[in-house]
């Protein structure tokens, strides 16, 4: 085969190669061949270094070793972005004769991949003095240029490999979402349906007849409690979809103490419900930057997470002020959280017991995480099972300049 | 299992569910109906009532805390003396005839379930209190 033709071959492999190693087979073989070589290598930049990835020699050269790029002849020929001939090591001031004397090489040529910002070379050796012609240069140039398309193709493909798992993870997550959705929004529904048919019943066919209109009245709102459940459920899903989609809200001069005071407030029913005492430290109020309605959503969750889990032992709030910090923890005593769910718990759609909390859509942490690191803030865990977990929450008071438009 | 026993522990019917608006709902319609009730909110209640007394009929949730439903019929169904309680499964869980197809329940009903469905499927089971004690 002519070199012409090993070279077109050597072009369609590379446009078939889906990884490294593929290209580095294809050009170690066809370098050498294309010019009649007695070894040719692979090398690539990785910052500061040179990378000899592959090679195909007559006798073992650098394969697998890393040289800085300014020591090594492909690191000048990548530096420069233009190919290097020497045709006689020992007798060539830019290199020193002694890096080749262990070696078979005698002469070489070098050619950069992708003459802008080289992100590698492809050497070539010889074991005697061998003066590299034009029509050879050229050869290996392009060479290197399909190699540098090769690579390149190889990220792409790459990114897009990643990028479909991430959508498949997504996919997957979201449809798990509408599955816990569509349950939890038809729980309310039964109660719902069962109290009005269950009223109806209780007015006769005939106006002669008497209706308890005690137990109507009872029934009718119970019905309309499950209709509030329903609205907030609703609600919370719609406040979701906007948070979820990066959506800031505006910001106010707040109190974290008084936003957390009227939260508790509201709780009250579920606080008796789950019969656990919940203390609000003293202290003085801490004022930031905030969105109230976040930051009372925020606060929101991890209450009724202390108080689902908390096994209606005592729960304590405090809120601090570090520096240009402001710090609200919240501490139950409950069932915990063992070591490998303390991560998985700030999720999306995760749960690290399947039980329903906030409205049982497995979002309540996650929305937490959102809205404190929306206002440039973290939160943590601290929890051991059987012991209790201990939330914080830490929020700048300034105004976060970075996500200012 | 012996007639005798049915007619001596079958008089109840036992609702397990987490939710506390329906348990409400459903003892208030059928105490109304005169049937007793008792109710469970998971399945490791559920199961300490079955054995405690037996229920004429068990209306049982799927997605339960901790024990789920699925758990609760497998214990059922590995026991003898609890294989026999006819169980009836209602959730709001999706592909419920799918999910359903190992437990081998009475009944399905897909929440929300009506009024005449749950009336009318209590009293396949279990005769109310005070026609029982005509009888």
């Amino acid at each position: 085969m002519d070199r012409v033709s090993r070279l077109v071959e050597a072009v369609q492999r590379l446009s078939l190669a889906r990884d490294l190693e593929a290209v580095g087979v294809v050009v170690r073989e066809v370098a050498r061949n294309l010019t009649d070589a007695d070894g040719a290598a692979l090398i690539l930049r990785e910052n500061d270094l040179c990378h000899y990835v592959d090679e195909d020699t007559i006798a073992p050269l650098w394969k697998g070793r890393r040289f800085p790029v300014d020591q090594c002849v492909s690191g000048l020929a990548m530096r420069a972005g233009v190919p290097i001939v020497i045709e006689d090591v020992f007798d060539d001031v830019r290199v020193s004769s002694d890096v080749y004397r262990p070696t078979f090489v005698r002469s070489l040529a070098i050619v950069p991949i992708r003459t802008k910002a080289p992100i590698g070379a492809i050497g070539n050796y010889w074991s005697s003095p061998h003066r590299t012609t034009d029509a050879e240069l050229q050869l290996l140039q392009a060479l290197a240029d399909s190699t540098s398309v090769a690579l390149e193709n190889i990220q792409l493909y790459e990114q897009l490999e990643r990028r479909i798992a991430e959508l498949d993870r997504a996919v997957s997550a979201r449809d798990a979402f509408l599955a816990i959705a569509s349950h939890e929004l038809k729980t309310p529904l039964t109660p719902l349906l069962l109290q009005v048919e269950s009223a109806l019943a209780l007015i006769p066919d005939h106006s002669d007849g008497l209706v308890d209109t005690a137990k109507l009245a009872s029934k009718l709102k119970s019905a309309s409690r499950q209709i509030d459940r329903l609205t907030l459920l609703v609600n919370n899903l719609l406040d979701l979809t906007l948070i979820a989609g990066g959506h800031r809200g505006a910001r106010d001069l707040v109190g974290l103490r008084s936003i957390v005071g009227s939260v508790i407030e509201r709780s009250r029913p579920l606080i008796e419900r789950a019969g656990a005492a919940v203390t609000l430290v003293d202290g003085e109020e801490v004022i930031g930057h905030w969105n109230r309605f976040r930051i009372d959503l925020a606060f929101d969750n991890v209450l009724s997470n202390a108080l689902k889990f908390g096994e209606g032992k005592p729960i304590t709030i405090a809120i601090d002020r570090r520096q240009e910090v402001a710090e609200l923890f919240v501490r139950d005593r409950g069932i915990g959280i063992s070591r490998e769910h303390q991560t998985r718990i700030f999720g999306q759609f995760e749960q690290a017991v399947p039980t329903n909390h906030y409205c049982g859509l497995g979002l309540g942490l996650w929305v937490t995480r959102k809205i404190v690191e929306e206002h440039g803030g973290a939160i943590r865990v601290e929890s051991e099972n059987g012991k209790g977990s201990t939330f914080t929450l830490e929020l700048p008071i300034a105004q976060d300049g970075l996500t200012e438009a | 299992m012996s007639r005798a026993n049915d007619d001596e522990s079958g008089t109840y019917v036992l609702v397990v569910d987490d939710d506390r608006g329906i348990r409400e709902a459903i003892v208030e319609i059928l105490e109304d109906e005169g049937f007793a009730v008792k109710t469970a909110s998971d399945g490791d209640a559920a199961i300490a009532q079955m054995r405690q007394a037996r229920p004429a009929v068990v209306l049982l949730d799927l997605n339960l805390p901790r024990v789920t439903g699925d758990d609760v019929r497998k214990i059922q169904l590995a026991d003898r003396s609890l294989r026999g309680i006819p169980t009836v499964v209602f959730s709001a869980a999706d592909r419920l005839a799918e999910r359903c197809a190992d437990l081998a329940p009475s009944e399905v009903l897909a929440k929300p379930i009506r009024l005449a469905q749950l009336l009318a499927v209590v009293r396949r089971f279990c005769l109310p209190l005070a026609v029982g004690a005509r009888a």
